[in-house]
């Protein structure tokens, strides 16, 4: 690897540039009417509330939210998931077909990098080999790859171990970048694509400034500036949006709604989202080897009530075990709240009395994460379960997750793909040994589920595992976030998503 | 002297060595794995061990520590595991706006705890001299992150005066350095007040005074002269512990320096830009120390001579 530091234009200029940029963005923001000039600059500044450290889409960040937002700006896949109907469309590719179950052709449109160059079919050969062959997190969804090459500049041909039902959920996180670039060694910090806006400067921990790409095959882009600031302090990105210091910020935490809600120039936009909770029972672990615990554990929780006083507007209750956005999210039947069961479950389980317990999490790695736990604790606490907090910094937690060192425990996680199998695919194998539920009926209805390329089929299949998961309640799934979005009233046009990276091609500043 | 100061260098030699095996040491005891965090929770086991091999992170401690001090004495630290560049390049690349930020907070330091330690001392025990040591010790007592956000939300959020955080502008600074000079600025005026008060007691004072003297003359050039000796020190010092306070007030500007990626690197178990910046601190730590030891000796001859003899 190398030192992306060196390769820097001069300090001074660039903070006299940065400086400018600043203010003209702030007067942007506060323009009044009778200053309004014909056309009003277009220059965005946003805050996301996760940091970016690298760009590179194939590298060790790969999965990051930081990176999926700043990288859904840079560059094209061949598919994307269209956030309405859940279905996958055309981008960089126009169509595609399935000669057999285990192969799969990719027409590519005629279509630009940044640099000028067209985007081929060997393009797209070198990054997903580069993927499949890196250590990236991302790179496991390519495990059953078995060849890929180019029929023609603009056919590519994907060929599998066995057939790959979420082909199309991949390939729509698989950014395309040249393939002479994917090596450079300031790929990271300075990487081309082929999407909407191109790369002007990057300063990690500071700031990442897009231009517009003008040759885009989408049309150009309405912004000729896209500014990604990184503030992490919550309290400072709402300042800095009420100063019109920045134009969007998102996610806002439930907690802080209130500190902008009402402010005159902001609105709030509120979206479903991928986010979700889940609280595992460590089924390998005395008492919650007993499926009547668990279930018990859950009847005792009135996961609605928890729901709409700690969230509010920014949370759902769940109604399967990924959210209702996920491809395989089906109905199951909600866990009522009701003591008394919950009670009579304990007691047939042998716990008439109760038991202590401990319930592990990260602190501060999700909004009011501490608050729910809480709110579970007091609950349990009426049926006769005595439960610990037990609130870890990240890398703590995440070592005890792993070693299964832990008895229950709440986090909150992220349908990176928007298909089942990245979260119930991965995590609940008897394989994977996550939670300590095994059960070789889930793991075939998992693994057909992978292995099918008929839609509908695999819907059925997530219905099925969901069921078990659900049932059996390997985990309790309280809440699904709704993200919520403040949105000064000069951007135009602007659309959430449900994967947190929206797309600013058709946002405009006006007044 | 020259004997003094090579003993002083050599020392100082033997500090870094130490601080280097310290912090080798301190990374790898404090529990969480560089692999799993990179790779995240939904890593499998299979891909967080590949990583570590590949980290290096599987071969025994003491072929660690050895290589680890062998690359570090040559100022080479590795790749960050977490931004992929060279982890002393992430240090050094932050290291200015660090230094730029501690360097106006401390001149905010001198120059106002001058002036306030000064219109305390020159009138000891009026209503004037109490507000000031009042308001000292009342601004030592605040803590910084609570003083960056209360700046923010007022000076920015309410009266709209300055921007409430980033990097570029002498706007951005403001605030930051503010913050930053706060509690020490209640600290180093009751230095300059009660050192000055202590010297106006000396006996050359009282000679000076006796052969005829202005108070004014006399309190500028022999009282405060004298006082601020020990307040050099003590500044030396201060600006080592800004390095420190850079951590909180970082991150709450969004101020691109060493503070903030320490604490990002320190969450993610980012060994090589912890160790990188860390020994950079150390060093920078270091060498205000051998400075202040040096300077000590210029500005009062009795140090010099007490040491040589």
């Amino acid at each position: 690897m190398n030192n992306p530091v060196t390769a820097r234009r001069p300090r001074l200029r660039g903070i006299a540039v940065a400086g400018s940029l600043v203010v003209a963005i702030g007067l942007a923001g506060c323009s009044s009417p009778s200053a309004a000039a014909p056309k009003v600059p277009q220059n965005l500044t946003v805050a996301f509330s996760q940091e970016t450290v690298d760009l590179n889409p194939y590298g060790s960040a790969d999965a990051q939210q930081g990176l999926r937002v700043v990288d859904n700006q840079i560059f094209d896949t061949l598919v994307t998931q269209d956030s309405k109907t859940g279905k996958y469309v055309p981008s960089l590719a126009t169509k595609w077909s399935q000669p057999d179950s285990l192969t799969w052709l990719f027409t590519l449109r005629k279509a630009k990098f940044q640099d000028g160059t067209p985007v081929i079919a060997a393009d797209v050969v070198a990054d997903i080999k580069f993927l499949a062959g890196s250590a990236s997190p991302l790179s496991s969804l390519w495990s059953t790859l078995a060849s890929v090459s180019a029929d023609s500049t603009s056919v590519v041909r994907i060929t599998t171990k066995s057939p790959l039902g979420t082909m199309l959920a991949n390939l729509s996180l698989l950014e395309i970048a040249p393939a002479s670039d994917i090596t450079k060694s300031d790929f990271g910090t300075h990487p081309i694509g082929s999407g909407p806006f191109k790369v002007d400067s990057f300063t990690p921990q500071s700031k990442l400034v897009l231009s517009g790409f003008k040759g885009y095959w989408g049309g150009a882009p309405k912004l000729s500036t896209l500014t990604f600031a990184d503030i992490p302090d919550e309290s400072a990105r709402l300042t800095a949006l009420k100063n019109g210091e920045i134009g969007l910020d998102w996610v806002v935490s439930p907690d802080q709604v209130s500190v902008v809600s009402g402010t005159t120039g902001i609105s709030l936009q509120e979206s479903d989202s991928d986010a979700y909770f889940f609280l595992w029972f460590n089924a390998s672990q005395k008492p919650f080897t007993d499926v009547r615990v668990r279930q018990a554990m859950w009847y005792a929780v009135d996961t609605k009530a928890v729901t709409k006083n700690l969230y509010g507007a920014a949370g759902a209750q769940m109604t399967s075990p990924v959210p209702s956005s996920v491809f395989g999210s089906s109905t199951q039947t909600p866990y009522a709240y009701d003591p008394t069961k919950a009670k009579k479950l304990l007691a047939a389980a042998g716990y008439p009395n109760g038991f202590t317990t401990t319930i592990m999490f990260a602190s501060d790695s999700a909004p009011l994460i501490q608050q729910q736990a809480q709110a579970y604790v007091s609950y349990w606490a009426k049926v006769g379960v005595t439960v610990q907090l037990q609130a870890q910094p990240t890398a703590v937690w995440l070592q005890n997750l792993l070693a299964l060192n832990w008895q229950t425990e709440l986090q909150e996680n992220f349908a990176t793909t928007g298909d089942a199998d990245y979260t119930l695919g991965r995590l609940y194998t008897s394989a994977a040994n996550r939670t300590g539920y095994k059960n070789p009926k889930l793991d075939t209805l998992l693994s057909d589920a992978r292995a099918t390329t008929d839609q509908s089929k695999r819907k059925t299949l997530y219905a099925q595992a969901g069921k078990i998961i659900w049932d059996d309640a390997v985990g309790m799934f309280p809440i699904q976030e709704r993200d919520t979005y403040a949105v000064r009233s000069t951007v135009k046009g602007f659309v959430p998503s449900v994967t947190r990276a929206p797309s600013f091609l058709t946002v405009s500043i006006g007044n | 002297m020259i004997r003094i100061i090579v003993r002083r260098v050599a020392a100082s030699v033997l500090v870094a060595l130490g601080v280097l095996t310290i912090i080798f040491i301190v990374v790898r005891i404090v529990p969480g794995d560089p692999a799993s965090l990179i790779l995240g929770a939904g890593a499998t086991h299979q891909q967080i061990e590949q990583l570590r091999t590949s980290l290096g992170l599987n071969q025994p401690l003491i072929v660690q520590y050895g290589e680890f001090m062998i690359n570090a004495l040559q100022f080479k630290f590795g790749t960050s595991y977490r931004l992929g560049g060279d982890a002393m390049g992430q240090v050094l690349q932050a290291l200015p706006a660090t230094l730029l930020l501690a360097a106006t907070a401390m001149a905010l330091v001198l120059l106002a705890s001058t002036v306030a330690g000064v219109a305390a001392a020159r009138r000891p025990g009026t209503l004037r001299d109490r507000a000031i040591s009042g308001g000292a010790m009342l601004l030592q007592s605040l803590p910084q992150f609570w003083v960056g956000i209360v700046l923010i939300i007022v000076v920015s959020g309410t009266l709209h005066l300055l921007p409430s955080g980033g990097y570029g502008s002498p706007l951005n600074l403001i605030l930051p350095a503010i913050t930053m000079a706060v509690s020490f600025l209640g600290m180093l005026t009751k230095m300059v007040r009660n050192s000055s008060l202590e010297q106006a007691g000396e006996g050359f004072v009282q000679t000076a005074r006796a052969k005829g003297m202005s108070e004014q003359r006399l309190f500028y050039v022999h009282i405060l002269r004298n006082g601020l000796i020990p307040v050099v020190t003590l500044a030396g010092l201060v600006l080592g512990v800004f390095l420190g306070s850079a951590v909180v007030i970082e991150t709450v500007f969004a101020w691109p320096g060493v503070g903030r990626l320490l604490i990002q690197s320190i969450l993610n178990r980012d060994y090589p830009v912890v160790e990188a910046a860390v020994f950079v601190f150390a060093l920078i730590y270091i060498g205000l120390n051998l400075l202040v030891d040096l300077l000590y000796g210029l500005i009062d001859p009795r140090v010099r001579v007490a040491v040589t003899a």
